[in-house]
């Protein structure tokens, strides 16, 4: 026995020692980039710019390499050093760096909490640096011009890499028995969630997201069911307590139970594509980034389609401009241009391509539209074609207020579960969201 | 009583053994800890920078306000009473079944050992894929076994939601109670149970009258530090039910940390974790003095 | 004698049936870990449950240990766990044994800050403690993390430790003292070779700690080649993917260590408690 412990032990102790031989020696001194800088101009030397990818996962991360070994190849002189952040952590990761001063040279952010980040005064303006770069021609305006709401100086900070498109994912099969077209207006759509329900076999036409995130992406729905991109009106009042509102959210909650799981009251992001992927659901909104998951859980690219969300009421098709992700540079990067370098890098044609291919999600470079595998891709049509309808107005949601987390997560989340479980009527939780987006838009403007 | 060393010439000794201790807490904690405090008084949020600065107590009077802060507060006292009391009883049962002699003992011994083993991020993910509505295994096999006849939303439900979750997280706390109170029942002399076979007793009166007695004090340290991890423990609630359903399971730890971590106010943030240390040191005082922790008995 | 023959077949039923529940309850999860990290992804998000895979797959083990890295993550924990437990250890024995033999002013206040750093939670203190390692130049570093989950472990484990020196008799030192031993000397050639079953309750207690650690683990190291297990399987739940097959098998992988060596410190952890926790 005591000596089996310590064979143990010993075996213990060399791994441990082999881990310990490898890890220490570079301990502190790469920490930061500037040691690799300082020798960087020196020939032969290599200049290293730390990148943080936000949504890590085991697809993403072998697709960043890729792209990251051919960057290197191309530039011999740069390293690319990667960390992949959880999703759900990645926002604390970048509050406590920016507190402590220890930010990466590029760092990927996500629009709904892009503003956040850029809000506190890290990240460098890339104004100069966009306009004398000859790529710069080839970025989608558009995108480019929500990037730079991020911030109230109006400022470019993040350079977009890939942007989204909310669609409404429909099981093929469910349809096609219920006899039943995608719906086109949002009455439809009511009438085909009910239409598609059978509960004795476990079957709901849709599933609401209630948890985590459910604030961020109903607001989106609200415009759309209203046909209006005026978030804010000329007085700077919200527009969100509208009556119009409040009927597309008692009607949309009415599906909840009914239409819908009953668990959805708290389901985020992996329970409701798990009830689409798994067939309990026959409808599903989400973006386009889910496509992966649908491919795993249908065995392949048939038997789901994308569609837009619903058009209005009054015609307008209300499309959400604001669902980027894109790289910024945070101040403490000391090698601007490497780094400036590796952003460009992924806007340009060939990365910005193969990047949006692999993940299945729109590229922000126009340079891509003519590629092959943008024809192929359904749902990557379904964007395209959508976002050149004559009716289709752009709205940006208010997640660039600096307030729009806290006030999201802290108070308009829980009170949509009480709206859902009945404790709450919809005019009182869009009243409250009114009151807060109000005085949230007032500080915006004020200073 | 046993023999101490009584305080003489070399009275140094003691501060001696205690100084790679106390350098670890001034080292690593003693700073942070002040920060805590500090940030308390101050206004810091990061989506407000310029308002940065001292504040007071303005930090503690919106905290009053705050119903949010009560709300959590309930919840969390909940949550502690509910698991620690729980995870002691049935750790405790699940203890006295392993100390009778049987065979395969160890093995049992090791199982029990596993819920605590596993790593957080997996615990969480796996009681929300069992809990899951419609994918989920425990539907599944209520449904195969006759029990239910419809899918049950375990974590969408109002009334089953805190339940559920106090169930996952008290299959990962019994191991903790199981092992320390076994190996005290181990602690407890032979001839003790022989003069109870010869008196007569009862098991259950051997237990109650006897042995329970004896294992006073490790329960009162046990459920003590239990109750103190179970407050600010808050990984698997997060990954169950986000808090919710309507803040239902929104602990104060949760409140807190999401306020300062996520949503970058560390000043308000700081102003709960201080009234948190507080209520903690208020509780552990009284519940050390009300228990009698460290007295003989009679 | 029938009546009693009765009352004591009833007993051991009732003993075997409260045990199976016991061990129904604590095993039904790890059994779904363990049948998850067979199956395919399909199958795990499927409406049809499975009670055991319908195809039966090592495909996640084998990508959780080459594509996701594990075998990197695998080795970083290793190093904090059997340095962070060696620390553990040795502050523990040395705090439990002062809190138990000695009779020093303070005493009672020292016992009150052990107690004290366990009541903020480590997620309001990561900030600060991040700009000390910042200043002393150890970010990235595993040994940092070593340094922080002994700060964080150390005072329960001293607590426990103490209780484990109450139990053994005084007079068995002082009897090697009279022997011409120093005080130190006595510590280490009689105290501690009984106090093997506490030390080894110590450090099995260390080791869960350290290698399920989380929260610093992914703040402090910002290298991806010094990534830990905890924040590697964390990783494998993205915004748009989750890799429940790879994430169960990754976690089936990270448990063997902690299982190897409590079935080693078995017999030690169950006798070496006992001699602690009765004093507490």
């Amino acid at each position: 026995m005591k000596k089996s412990l310590a064979v143990l032990m010993a075996a213990i102790m060399a791994a441990s020692t082999a881990a310990c031989g490898s890890a220490e020696p570079d301990t502190g001194s790469e920490a930061v980039s500037s040691a690799a800088n300082d020798s960087g101009t020196e020939s032969g030397e290599k200049v290293t710019v730390t990148f943080w990818d936000e949504n890590a996962g085991d697809e993403r991360t072998e697709y960043y390499q890729q792209i990251i070994a051919d960057f290197e190849a191309e530039n011999p002189d740069i390293h690319i050093e990667y960390l992949g952040l959880s999703s759900s952590d990645a926002l604390s990761k970048y509050q406590t760096a920016i507190a402590a001063g220890e930010t990466p040279d590029v760092g990927g952010l996500n629009n709904s909490w892009a503003a956040t980040v850029i809000g506190q005064g890290h990240c460098v303006p890339l104004d100069d640096l966009f306009a004398s770069w000859e790529g710069a021609e080839n970025m989608e305006e558009g995108y480019m011009d929500i990037c730079h709401s991020y911030n109230k100086d109006g400022k470019l900070y993040m350079m977009p890499t890939s942007s989204n498109f909310i669609c409404l994912w429909t099981n093929d099969a469910m349809f096609e028995e219920a006899g039943l077209e995608a719906p086109a207006t949002w009455d439809e759509f009511f009438a085909a969630a009910e239409a598609l329900t059978d509960k004795d076999n476990g079957q709901y036409g849709y599933t609401i997201r209630g948890g985590a995130g459910s604030a961020a992406v109903l607001i989106d729905f609200i415009y759309s069911y209203m046909g209006t991109n005026e978030v804010f009106d000329e007085n700077g009042k919200a527009t969100i307590n509208s009556d119009e509102a409040v009927e597309f959210l008692e009607k949309y909650f009415a599906l909840y139970g009914k239409s819908t799981p009953e668990s959805d009251i708290t389901a985020s992001y992996k329970e409701i594509s798990a009830n689409f992927d798994s067939g309990v659901s026959a409808m599903f909104t989400h973006n386009l980034g889910s496509y992966g998951s649908h491919v795993t859980g249908f065995g392949g690219t048939e038997g789901f389609t994308a569609h837009p969300l619903p058009t209005a009421d009054n015609g307008t098709y209300v499309n959400y401009g604001g669902a980027l992700t894109g790289l910024c540079m945070f101040d403490t990067c000391e090698n601007q241009e490497a780094a400036w370098k590796w952003i460009t890098y992924m806007c340009d044609h060939k990365a910005n391509s193969y990047w949006n291919e692999s993940i299945g999600q729109m590229p922000t470079n126009k340079a891509c539209y003519e590629d092959e595998w943008m024809q192929g891709m359904q749902h990557i049509q379904c964007a395209i074609e959508t976002m050149e309808q004559d009716n289709c107005i752009t709205y940006t949601s208010p997640a660039y207020l600096p307030e729009w987390g806290s006030i999201t997560t802290t108070y308009i989340e829980p009170a949509i579960q009480s709206v859902m479980s009945g404790d709450m009527t919809a005019r009182e939780l869009l009243d409250m969201w009114a009151d807060y987006l109000n005085e949230a838009y007032a500080n915006y403007m004020a200073d | 009583m046993r023999t101490k060393i009584k305080a003489g010439k070399k009275d140094w000794m003691p501060y001696l053994f205690l100084a790679p201790a106390a350098f670890f807490i001034l080292a690593f904690l003693a700073y942070p800890l002040a920060t805590v405090f500090f940030y308390s008084l101050q206004s810091y949020d990061v989506t407000k920078i310029a308002d940065k600065g001292f504040v007071g107590l303005e930090n503690f009077k919106d905290l009053f306000q705050d119903d949010i802060f009560f709300r959590s507060l309930r919840v969390s006292a909940k949550w502690v009473l509910v698991e620690v009391i729980s995870q002691l009883v049935l750790g405790m049962i699940l203890a006295l079944l392993l100390d009778k002699k049987f065979k395969g003992r160890g093995l049992y011994r090791c199982i029990v050992f596993f819920p605590w083993a596993i790593s957080g991020v997996l615990t969480s993910m796996l009681w929300s894929l069992i809990y899951n509505e419609n994918i989920g295994l425990l539907n599944s096999l209520l449904k195969d076994l006759g029990i239910l006849s419809n899918n049950m939303a375990w974590l969408g439900n109002m009334k089953t939601v805190f339940k559920a979750t106090a169930v996952a997280e008290i299959w990962r706390g019994i191991p903790f109670f199981a092992i320390t109170i076994l190996a005290a029942l181990q602690n407890i002399p032979a001839d003790l149970h022989e003069a109870c076979v010869v008196d007569g007793a009862t098991g259950f009166q051997e237990i109650f009258l006897v042995k329970l007695p004896m294992l006073k004090d490790t329960i009162i340290l046990t459920t003590l530090l239990r109750a103190v991890w179970e407050f600010n423990n808050v990984d698997l609630i997060f990954t169950l039910t986000g808090g919710g359903p309507s803040y239902r399971t929104t602990t104060l730890t949760m409140y807190m940390t999401n306020m300062s971590i996520k949503n970058g106010n560390y000043g308000y943030g700081s102003a709960l974790a201080v009234i948190a240390f507080f209520v903690l040191l208020l509780f552990a005082g009284i519940y050390l003095k009300l228990s009698g922790y460290g007295k003989e008995d009679a | 004698m029938t009546a009693r023959k009765g009352k004591k077949l009833a007993g051991k039923v009732g003993f075997a049936a409260l045990l199976l529940v016991f061990m129904v309850f604590i095993l039904l999860p790890i059994y779904w870990c363990l049948v998850t990290s067979f199956k395919p992804s399909a199958e795990i998000t499927s409406k049809e449950v499975t009670y055991w895979p319908k195809i039966f797959t090592f495909v996640n083990y084998a990508e959780a240990w080459t594509r996701s890295g594990f075998s990197t993550y695998f080795k970083n924990s290793l190093f904090i766990a059997v340095f962070g437990v060696v620390f553990i250890v040795v502050l523990s024995v040395l705090t439990g044994y002062a809190l138990d033999r000695f009779k020093f002013k303070g005493k009672n206040v020292f016992m009150l800050i052990l107690l004290c750093t366990q009541f903020i939670p480590g997620a309001m203190l990561i900030t600060p403690i991040f700009i000390i390692f910042k200043n002393l130049n150890m970010l990235n570093s595993l040994f940092a993390l070593v340094l922080v989950n002994t700060t964080f472990h150390f005072p329960f484990n001293s607590i426990l430790m103490r209780g484990f020196v109450g139990g053994i008799d005084y007079t068995i030192e002082e009897a090697a003292q009279i022997d011409g031993c120093s005080r130190l000397g006595a510590i280490r050639h009689v105290l501690l070779p009984v106090l093997k079953p506490g030390i080894a309750t110590i450090a099995a207690y260390g080791f869960i700690s350290c290698w399920n650690e989380f929260l610093f683990s992914f703040m402090f190291i910002s290298k991806q080649a010094k990534l830990t297990l905890p924040v590697g399987l964390k990783n494998l739940v993205g915004e748009f993917s989750i890799n429940y097959g790879q994430l169960a098998a990754g976690a089936v992988i990270a448990v063997v260590p902690t299982l190897i060596l409590f079935s080693y410190v078995q017999k030690n952890l169950v006798g070496g408690l006992s001699s602690g926790a009765v004093k507490g």
